[in-house]
């Protein structure tokens, strides 16, 4: 499979030096197969000024990355056919350099995550509320609406 | 006759009572709701753990012990009620509202938790010298009766004051506590009726009614809570009943019947003091991990979350009713079969993976005491310093300290106001350095917000010390807001001084006293 570069959006180890254009919305690509908290981050994110498309599954998350111009991947740590960790490390792999956030379950007993050499922006603990989304968009240079 | 029983004819008596007991405590919650409408202020804020949004009242308690009041004087008037049975009666209900009032005063003013508990032992120690105790212990699997004795004491206090907390453990989610007690309620009235129709049998339908009429308003989404005082109230009738109805013959059988009933907020409640324990933690001290919290992070809605825990819970009261019906019997063949049926209801709501964690999870619990013990000293020192810190401001940098000293290197804390305090760490460069982020949500409205570098610190310690830090400030916050309006009458005659962490304490004296919502101004602490 090859997965398309993004390129300009930032990269695996330069997120936020060089940040992604602040002026279009950006296109989200949240994984996650609880389809409450999708529609609530899905939700969050065009609130924000987004726009937000969605994965159950962490093989379709692959296809989209593949297919679409995304520039920010919002991936679960626990899914049923493979851990989000899984995917950022297949996707690593494939060279795929979009910026990539994990979010997790306050029971999920994650191992270290070896965020350095992911890239990982960040790991946020659900529940995951409006302004947290918001801070961290702003960290990798997204422009946000007023909260 | 039955030395406990009421002359009665059973069907009217018994919906006399349940209807009597909805009605007063439907009444009366109609008429708390109007009230809290008008007066916001008359509601504790609620406890951090309690996972509720809205400032809800927490009165549902005070219906219920009135409904529960109401229909024991009507069984006193109404029925012939044998001397030795109406002292019982009277102990009952005297003892249920003492436990009620040191909840409902827990939910006006926070009380320590080694106070409530000496209470609750007093409590539980005038109950037993007042002859309703436990004497006897059958053994299940021989028969055979053992005279306790002294330790009957022993077994009376334990067992009384493990159910009054017991089901104020599980009161976390909107319908919970009051289904289960109302299940309980209605095996109280079963084990009272297969002897004889008694008071405890009425008493146990009318408490049963009240809660059908608290739970009009407390089923998701919730409009008022049972508080402290409800829960307490209805866990110590539980125990109390459970004994009276072990008195008269059935001894194992009514014992164990409400303990194979709950069995879910057993197990529950035991795994939360396994963990915590293991983890350095005060064993009693709350968190956001039972049962129905996993559920709901799951992504399960309340309500489905709670018709859930309703079917396990009606699966044990089955099994608890075969349990008394045997009287005893077969009660390894029942203990398996609960087994079982928490096994399973564990194993379809993922939960039984935590189960199994706790084994693998100590080792890691083990590592993480020393830092538990750090926090836990933190902890202390910061609430002194809530005490004597007169600003809002000088809290708020304490605070910042204590986040610091913890590790994390970032903190947004957002007030029920909805004034927003940053601090951050000089070095810390959330755009270069991977980290991780938690927001805490208090009942209030505060939210604490947490940062840290995944480096630094990995996932178990990270939700470890961010709960700590956050049950750290809203716990300071309260104690500075109890401190601030005793000491405020002071405050005008002692004019300014000095800010209030140098002054000896027996001198009050208080700079600005203003209230903590409205001081701040957006701050960025750096």
């Amino acid at each position: 499979m090859t997965i398309m570069k993004n390129e300009g959006n930032g990269g695996a180890g330069d997120e936020g030096k060089e940040p992604l254009p602040a002026a279009r919305p950006a296109q989200i690509l949240v994984v996650d197969d609880d389809s409450e908290v999708v529609n609530s981050i899905v939700r969050a994110l065009e609130h924000l000024g987004h726009v937000a498309a969605s994965c159950g599954h962490a093989q379709d998350a692959m296809d989209v990355v593949a297919r679409q111009k995304i520039d920010l991947l919002l991936v679960d740590y626990r899914m049923p056919d493979m851990t989000g960790l899984d995917l950022v490390t297949l996707l690593r792999a494939e060279g795929c350099q979009l910026p990539i956030i994990m979010m997790t379950g306050h029971f999920a007993t994650e191992e270290r995550v070896p965020a350095e050499q992911l890239a990982i922006h960040s790991i946020l603990h659900k529940p995951i509320s409006l302004p947290m989304l918001a801070r961290v968009l702003e960290e990798l240079g997204l422009a946000v609406r007023e909260v | 006759m039955h030395p406990h029983s009421a002359t009665i004819d059973n069907g009217p008596q018994i919906l006399a009572c349940l209807v009597l007991g909805f009605g007063v405590c439907w009444a009366l919650i109609g008429i708390i709701l109007r009230r809290a409408e008008q007066k916001q202020g008359f509601e504790r804020a609620k406890d951090y753990h309690h996972g509720h949004k809205a400032p809800i009242p927490r009165l549902g308690g005070v219906a219920m012990a009135s409904a529960f009041v109401t229909v024991a004087l009507a069984i006193a008037l109404c029925t012939t009620v044998s001397g030795s049975a109406q002292d019982e009666l009277g102990v009952i209900v005297f003892s249920s509202l003492a436990m009620f009032f040191l909840g409902l005063w827990d939910d006006l003013r926070s009380l320590s938790a080694k106070f409530k508990l000496a209470i609750q032992i007093a409590i539980a120690s005038a109950v037993y010298f007042s002859n309703i105790r436990i004497e006897l212990f059958r053994d299940p699997l021989s028969g055979t009766d053992l005279q306790l004795g002294a330790f009957g004491y022993l077994a009376t206090v334990l067992w009384l004051v493990s159910l009054t907390n017991l089901i104020n453990l599980i009161d976390g989610i909107d319908g919970l506590a009051g289904g289960i007690g109302l299940m309980l309620m209605l095996l109280m009235a079963n084990l009272g009726a297969t002897d004889h129709l008694d008071f405890c049998t009425l008493l146990a339908i009318g408490v049963a009614g009240a809660l059908l009429g608290f739970l009009k308003f407390n089923y998701p989404p919730a409009r008022i809570y049972m508080g402290d005082g409800g829960a307490y109230f209805l866990g110590f009738l539980i125990g109390i009943l459970s004994i009276v109805n072990s008195n008269k013959g059935t001894v194992a059988a009514a014992l164990i019947a409400p303990a194979f009933a709950l069995a879910l907020p057993i197990v529950d409640v035991s795994l939360a003091i396994l963990r915590r324990g293991a983890r350095g933690l005060p064993v009693f001290r709350p968190d956001q991990k039972h049962i129905h919290h996993h559920l709901i992070t799951l992504g399960i809605s309340r309500e489905r979350t709670l018709l859930n825990l309703y079917t396990v819970s009606l699966l044990c009261l089955f099994l608890a009713l075969c349990v008394f019906c045997l009287q005893g019997r077969m009660l390894p063949l029942f203990t398996g079969l609960l087994f079982l049926v928490l096994l399973v209801a564990g194993h379809l709501s993922g939960f039984t993976r935590n189960w199994y964690e706790v084994g693998s999870q100590l080792g890691q619990s083990l590592r993480l005491r020393k830092e538990t013990r750090y926090a836990l000293t933190l902890d202390r020192w910061f609430m002194l310093e809530a005490e004597r810190r007169s600003r809002l401001e000088d809290l708020l940098e304490d605070y910042q300290f204590v986040v610091r000293k913890l590790g994390f290197a970032r903190l947004h804390l957002t007030l029920p106001n909805g004034v927003a305090h940053t601090w951050q760490n000089e070095g810390f460069d959330p755009h270069t350095t991977p980290h991780r982020q938690a927001a805490h949500e208090i009942s209030d409205g505060t939210v604490v917000e947490l940062t840290a570098a995944t480096q630094k610190m990995p996932d178990p310690l990270f939700t470890l010390l961010g709960d700590l830090a956050a049950e750290m400030w809203y716990k300071a916050a309260q104690r500075h807001r109890l401190v601030s309006a005793k000491n405020q009458p002071l405050a005008a005659t002692d004019g300014p001084a000095d800010k209030g962490a140098a002054s000896p304490p027996t001198t009050p004296t208080i700079t600005e006293p203003s209230p903590p919502d409205s001081l701040v101004s957006r701050t960025i602490y750096h």
